[in-house]
């Protein structure tokens, strides 16, 4: 099984862009989450439920809000532009920005559930031996939950790789920019190249495949490790 | 002498369930227990003071120094306290030394390696430096907390029911090694425990919690004679007597106390009674009974002269209870028939004799 240049240039794009949005959405989920797993008030709930939409809604409703969105929003870039940030629609940036959206739930979620069923005794320990918030988050929290993380982190790197509908809406088809995997086998599809569309459906298939077992072996993990309680 | 100063008095709209409005300054003379029936506010009371657990408008000072008042409150990392939970003490993906080391980096008052060593091998937890918390028993891993508490050497220390899994052989160890060790550090230690055996043999001074307030607060001597604080431990009443060890008679294999100064004797047959200068006696009172009158003349070895204080009678049972006053002011209750009360005609500040039947040391 050979790939055309072509072919390489778009999984090499399309780990790119999973990679990319992977490090924001973990970077931007853990203070989301810590926040949402200690409110309880409405607004936690109104945010919780704003953040898993995306699982929910159709990709082309997204895509096409976001497409609008990032064409005429003046105010977003003016803000984000001296930071050396440009986000446009039909650009790698734009392909990052809606994907973080769209692959929000995956990295929450996870995330969420880890922090909320956190035994409180082991905090508490914690603070009783003179830990501040950050060493709890380093020496308590993040042992006990990495697995959370871990997990946040696969789920959002193939669901990235896995991205259609967005990406067709606000991305298009530019080689080396936003033409993703998925793009390409649709391309394949469109005109009959049905060996080649095959080709690369199978590489996904495989990969997918992996990232799942992969996933499972690390849950049964966890129910050995099962803490005893006294 | 250290104290700890709690004020609830003005946060009664915000308790929760187990803990209700009281004022009290506990003085902490080394070791002091904190004794109640379960559900008595004895944990809530225990993280109270740590922090852990917030009461709006409660007053809160170790020593001089504030922990809570008005709108001030210190965060529990702050406060240095040495914490022993009733459950789980240790971090599960860390073995018990990896555990230690933690604390004893994160310690503000550190020890020295030498005493660590020394910690370690006193607790007897040397073997189990390699295990993992969820490998040990119940008994080991409160070995392992108590090691734990004096390696973080906080300020204050707080264990909640440290020895309630451990066997009774170890446990009389462990007792005698936290008291060596707190003579050593000289640091307040304040326990929560249900066994009155434990209690006895740790306290210095003893708190009573009922119904969510702290009612008794003073030393140990004062304890023993205090009704809140025996009728505690047993459906049926008790006394606490201390007595001085005198000498051993070995002619008759008994071992000779003294208290006031009257003597008591205890049949030294099962020979390995420990020796202390301070023994406390658990004596029941159903095993003490009354001679009234100048007879003298009785099988009894222990026979007292005792005052009547209080006389009891229970209309539905055939029991009264009778609390006499010894001539060293030691209480001492003793249960009998109202028909033998009837029948003897006692009443309160008769002098009558007291005859000890059974007594049992801590």
């Amino acid at each position: 099984m050979m790939f055309t240049s072509e072919e390489i240039q778009s999984i090499f794009l399309t780990f790119k862009l999973s990679f990319v949005v992977t490090i924001i959405l973990i970077l931007f989920s853990t203070p989301l989450c810590i926040w949402l797993a200690k409110s309880r008030g409405y607004l936690s709930k109104i945010v919780n439920s704003i953040v898993t939409l995306p699982l929910i809604l159709p990709p082309t409703v997204l895509g096409f809000y976001l497409l609008i969105f990032l064409s005429d929003n003046h105010f977003f870039n003016n803000v984000l532009s001296p930071l050396g940030i440009n986000i446009q629609p039909f650009s790698f940036s734009g392909l990052v920005f809606a994907s973080v959206i769209y692959s929000l739930p995956f990295a929450v979620q996870p995330i969420l559930n880890g922090l909320q069923n956190l035994d409180q005794r082991y905090i508490e320990i914690a603070k009783t031996n003179g830990l501040n918030r950050l060493d709890r988050f380093v020496h308590v929290v993040l042992p006990l939950t990495y697995k959370n993380f871990l997990t946040a982190s696969i789920l959002c790197f193939t669901h990235t790789i896995g991205e259609f509908g967005v990406i067709l809406m606000i991305g298009g088809n530019i080689p080396g920019e936003t033409k993703v995997l998925s793009i390409q086998i649709y391309e394949y599809v469109e005109i009959l190249n049905y060996s080649s569309a095959n080709k690369l459906g199978l590489f996904l298939i495989g990969l997918a495949f992996f990232t799942l077992f992969f996933l499972y072996c690390l849950q049964t993990d966890k129910n050995k490790n099962h803490i005893k309680n006294a | 002498m250290h104290n700890l100063f709690i004020d609830l008095s003005n946060s009664s709209r915000n308790l929760e369930k187990k803990i209700s409005t009281f004022k009290c300054t506990i003085n902490l003379s080394n070791i002091s227990v904190l004794v109640g029936k379960s559900g008595s506010g004895k944990t809530s009371t225990l993280r109270l003071i740590s922090g852990l657990d917030y009461i709006e408008d409660a007053s809160i000072k170790f020593n001089k120094t504030i922990w809570q008042e008005n709108d001030y409150f210190l965060i529990p990392e702050k406060r240095n306290i040495s914490f022993v939970f009733d459950k789980v003490n240790l971090f599960p993906y860390m073995d018990i030394s990896e555990n230690l080391n933690f604390t004893h980096k994160r310690a503000k008052n550190k020890i020295s390696k030498d005493f660590y060593d020394e910690l370690l091998n006193t607790f007897m937890v040397e073997d189990l430096l390699k295990k993992y918390p969820n490998q040990l028993s119940a008994g080991e891993s409160q070995k392992v907390a108590i090691a734990k508490a004096f390696i973080f050497n906080g300020d204050i220390f707080l264990l909640d029911e440290p020895l309630s899994s451990m066997d009774p052989l170890t446990k009389k160890k462990v007792i005698s090694n936290i008291k060596r060790i707190n003579n050593k550090l000289k640091k307040p230690i304040l326990i929560v425990s249900h066994s009155l055996n434990e209690t006895i043999n740790l306290a210095n001074s003893i708190s009573v919690m009922e119904n969510g307030s702290i009612i008794f607060n003073d030393t140990i001597n004062k304890a023993i004679n205090n009704k809140s604080f025996t009728d505690h431990f047993d459906q049926d009443p008790l006394s606490i007597l201390k007595v001085e060890y005198i000498e051993d008679e070995k002619l008759w294999n008994l071992s000779k106390y003294q208290f006031g100064n009257e003597f008591l004797y205890v049949s030294n047959d099962h020979g390995n009674i420990k020796k202390n200068r301070e023994n406390f006696f658990r004596i029941n009172a159903k095993d003490v009974s009354i001679l009234k009158n100048k007879e003298t003349t009785h099988s009894s070895l222990n026979q007292f002269t005792c005052v009547i204080n209080d006389i009891k009678e229970f209309t539905d049972s055939s029991n009264a209870l009778i609390t006499l006053i010894t001539k060293d002011k030691q209480s001492l209750k003793s249960s009998l028939t109202r028909k033998s009360l009837k029948k003897l005609n006692l009443k309160v500040n008769d002098e009558v004799k007291a005859l000890i039947k059974t007594v049992s040391i801590f």
